[in-house]
């Protein structure tokens, strides 16, 4: 980094500052949201809580203390607080606070979109090197099958395909769940996270059943996500490819992998970070269905079972929490961008 | 042949489209015929079971198949092709529009309503559009309006930014000042000149959003979320086969493949209509 | 053919590949280069620029390049693998551009193109490349090589950039160097600034210089013999500063389309290539 740009830091600060700006009422849109299609909800929470015997009373009593008899801004404001302090409510299912089951999830969520994102970045980045070497070849019509396949398929049909064929039939891969069933009840899951949790353990065959049943998922995730990756950086990579310092660079004698990775890869460096954000966000979306076909717990799960249950403070902190993923990651990126490109 | 399709017609112009386009729009032309005509292409009525022959593999009186209830696989899949384009029809009828309302309204008055309307397009586009109209569907109870309004919901900003593009370039331009000369004011400009312009960019950006409102409309129908039992509906009918797929594998394979299907016409309407306007422009 | 030609280019041709049959750009070009200044003259769409990226090899599909005979000193390029190109461009063969802020990268700093720029033929230790670098900037008229090295190039001024692009082709020593309009992006003041400049260098190292131009009275000036270009053919050739009084009608309606100081407030002519078209075939 070249030192000499930050002496235009007032210039970054307010360009930050105003990149904050608009995550922080992102934000708080989101959170508006989320209470709005709570207060929508034709499920009374206060029945749900009292159950349908309960007494008139206990009924007027836990109207009260969810703060059902306040006024609407009222109660907004007792939701977005008690949403700063971590507490989203309680779960109409599980009893318990809809935070404390999120938390418990959400590395397994963590853990699937980000090895699917390590995956889609090496193959999607490889493959439109690849790509911008050799135009017009196999890996552009690769490329675009991929495109189309992914923009077509199901995510969710493929999935119970693929546990049928490789599951089922072929006996490859692990099936449902993370673990094995043998191993499910018998290793400590301290981080959550089950290739670190299995290989800490030390129980043999852990550490390969936990990766056996990742294999499907996240090579789904990736077969998605692959091409809106690869599509874009190659697209940026031809265009920058016709431009004169690219020219010059090959005069020098640098060769066209050296070029285009050394030189016109750079060049679109806040485009592929842009872009790589969007797919993890994507992800965490995609992560969803994935885990609700393959039964692996994570918040994607846990909203779908939810959701199944109608169990409405689950879904809204479940959506709360996918939302504010989502929105940090794309303002973050935003900002980076806006700060490492040199020409700004 | 295709004179006799299309006669008086420029056969010439006819088979220069891109194939992909013709493709897509072929298959779309099935598909909705077969919704359309489901009542008199199914054997079968999709809603009538009959125990005895649950979980029946395909054969000559079954094509498909039965389901867990007896019920006749095939006709289940023609009448479920009613709910997905329903859906979809539903959507495109009211998303364009309100979003071609506020992206217009905004690029052409400008000023504080253009603030407003963008930060709040941009704002709606910054939100995790599946994830919402989850919620959105999960709280509001399931079917098939609240998924359309959920999706439209979340749909509409794409559209809005297009619109509110195209209309600052119309501005910049003499095309509506002409207009404004002959005496055309108001919602008759914007209806008449500003909105023909928006419609080549929308075409295949909502062609290319369908299909994926497809896919996810097929999800919610998975997760229990679109229309109520038992009117099929290809999403429902993947999760019905689900719980059979190890013996069953037919139920979970063929309503996805049709999900497949439809998905995959339009994203090829798409390209083709891509190519076809990039094609114009190079004529 | 002179014998110690550094670049020998003999009946080049220059064709695009396409569906309804190939479209000759450059039917049959020859010239030698030795340790000269040669320059290429001709209006927009002549092909010289082509010609210079034949002879660097480096022309994309459907562009297809092919001569009897294309010799870099002895290396027979046409023979080339991919290889061995890349070790002849850069340190037998450079290129300079017109513009240097679209022949810079624009999200690496110049320090570190330069340093790419010679790392790609010589394996040096940091120490020894920081010297070359700065005493090439020097070279150049750039004493502050510092503040150089970590700019970027929307930093540089016109001038400036162009001194950086030759230090930086003259790194790995070359013996040609191709210039396609090196001075036309820049101020009046700064081109015989800079051109001089190259020149010098070529001289002093032996280099071949190919100077591609559209500015006859600066090619009079400064090149040793002068190609005019028409339609991807030298309609004529000569010791550079007798362009002025050429006797050829191409050469002299380019010669004479030139606005000056004296021309100002006059109609320029226009060429009109009918009367010498049976010239223009040859």
């Amino acid at each position: 980094m070249n030192a000499s740009r930050w002496l235009a830091w007032p210039h970054l600060l307010a360009s930050a500052a105003s990149s904050v700006a608009t995550l922080t009422g992102t934000l708080a849109a989101l959170l508006c949201v989320t209470f709005a299609l709570s207060s929508l909800s034709p499920v009374d929470p206060a029945l749900k809580l009292e159950g349908e015997h309960g007494s008139a009373a206990s009924y007027e009593q836990a109207r009260h203390r969810l703060g059902l008899d306040l006024s609407w801004p009222e109660r907004l404001g007792r939701y977005a607080t008690g949403a700063l302090h971590g507490d989203l409510g309680v779960s109409f299912s599980t009893g318990a606070p809809v935070a404390q089951d999120l938390r418990r999830v959400f590395p397994a969520t963590l853990e699937l979109a980000t090895l699917a994102m390590l995956g889609s970045t090496l193959l999607g980045l490889g493959l439109a090197f690849i790509s911008a070497v050799h135009p017009r070849g196999a890996t552009d019509a690769l490329l675009r099958v991929v495109s189309l396949a992914g923009n077509s398929l199901p995510i969710f049909w493929l999935g119970l395909l693929a546990l049928y064929l490789f599951y089922a039939q072929l006996q490859w891969l692990g099936g449902p769940g993370r673990l094995d069933d043998a191993y499910e009840y018998t290793i400590d899951m301290p981080t959550g996270l089950v290739l670190l949790d299995a290989w800490r353990s030390g129980v043999p065959g852990a550490f390969t059943s936990a990766v056996s049943h990742l294999v499907l998922p996240v090579a789904l995730l990736v077969a998605y996500a692959v091409g809106s990756i690869a599509r874009p950086v190659r697209a940026a990579l031809l265009a920058e490819a016709g431009k004169d310092y690219v020219l010059l660079a090959r005069a020098t004698g640098a060769g066209v992998w050296r070029v285009v990775l050394l030189h016109i890869f750079p060049a679109t460096g806040s485009l592929v970070l842009t872009l790589l954000a969007l797919t993890y966000a994507n992800l965490l979306q995609g992560a969803v269905l994935v885990e609700t076909v393959f039964a692996r717990p994570g918040i994607g799960r846990y909203l779908t079972t939810a959701l199944f249950a109608g169990d409405t403070p689950a879904i809204l902190g479940g959506t709360l929490v996918i939302g504010i993923c989502f929105v940090l990651i794309n303002g973050v990126t935003d900002l980076l961008a806006r700060l490492l490109d040199p020409r700004t | 042949m295709l004179a006799w399709l299309f006669p008086g017609r420029d056969v010439q112009r006819i088979r220069a489209l891109p194939s992909s386009l013709l493709g897509g729009l072929l298959l779309l032309l099935l598909i909705m015929l077969s919704a359309l005509l489901a009542p008199w292409l199914s054997a079968h009525d999709p809603l009538t079971q009959n125990l005895a022959l649950r979980l029946q593999a395909p054969s000559l009186l079954h094509p498909c198949g039965t389901d867990g209830l007896g019920r006749d696989v095939l006709s289940r899949l023609l009448y479920g092709a009613r709910a997905t384009l329903g859906l979809v029809t539903l959507v495109a009828l009211f998303m364009v529009p309100l979003g071609l309302v506020i992206g217009i309204t905004a690029g052409y008055l400008g000023g504080w309503i253009d603030r407003v309307l963008s930060a709040l397009t941009n704002l709606v586009m910054a939100f995790p559009p599946l994830v919402l109209a989850l919620a959105f569907v999960g709280v509001l109870g399931p079917g098939l309006v609240n998924c359309a309004l959920a999706f439209m919901l979340t749909g509409w900003p794409t559209y809005a930014r297009l619109a509110r593009a195209q209309t600052l370039i119309l501005r910049r331009s003499e095309y509506l000042d002409a207009a404004r000369m002959q005496g055309i004011v108001g919602v008759r400009l914007l209806a008449g000149h500003v909105l023909p312009a928006c419609v080549p960019t929308m075409q295949v950006r909502l062609a290319l959003d369908l299909a994926s409102i497809i896919l996810a409309a097929s999800a919610f129908g998975f997760l229990g979320l679109g229309v109520r039992q038992p009117t099929p509906e290809w999403g429902s009918m993947i999760a019905d086969g689900s719980r059979v797929i190890f013996e069953q594998w037919w139920l979970a394979a063929f309503p996805g493949l049709l999900i497949f299907v439809v998905s995959l016409a339009f994203n090829l309407a798409a390209e083709g209509l891509r190519d076809f306007g990039d094609s114009r422009y190079a004529r | 053919m002179p014998v110690d030609a550094l670049l020998s280019v003999s009946h080049l041709s220059v064709h695009l590949a396409r569906q309804q049959g190939p479209s000759v750009l450059i039917p049959d070009l020859s010239f030698d280069l030795s340790s000269e200044c040669v320059a290429l003259v001709g209006e927009s769409g002549s092909g010289k620029s082509l010609t210079a990226r034949a002879v660097l090899g480096l022309l994309e599909p459907p562009l297809v390049a092919r001569a009897a005979h294309l010799r870099l000193g002895e290396v027979d390029l046409q023979r080339c693998s991919a290889t061995d190109w890349n070790r002849l461009r850069g340190a037998r063969l450079s290129l300079m551009l017109q513009d240097p802020r679209h022949s810079l990268n624009p999200v690496l700093s110049v320090g570190r193109q330069m340093n790419m720029a010679l790392q790609v033929h010589q394996r040096l230790p940091a120490v020894e490349r920081r010297e070359r670098i700065a005493s090439m900037l020097e070279a150049v008229g750039l004493t502050q090589s510092q503040r150089v090295l970590t700019a970027y190039p929307h930093q540089i001024s016109g001038g400036m950039g162009q001194r950086i692009v030759l230090a930086m082709m003259l790194l790995n020593d070359p013996q040609v160097l191709i210039a396609d309009e090196p001075t036309s992006a820049l101020d009046a003041e700064l081109r015989e600034q800079v051109m001089e400049l190259i020149l010098q260098h070529v001289r002093t190292r032996r280099m071949g210089l190919l100077l591609i131009s559209h500015d006859l009275q600066m090619v009079a000036r400064h090149a040793d013999r002068a190609l005019v270009m028409y339609r991807g053919r030298i309609v004529d050739q000569g010791p550079a500063a007798n362009l002025g009084r050429s006797s050829h009608p191409y050469t002299r309606a380019l010669w004479a389309c030139r606005p000056s100081g004296r021309t100002y407030g006059t109609v320029l002519p226009v060429l009109d290539p009918a009367p010498i078209a049976d010239e223009l075939r040859e």
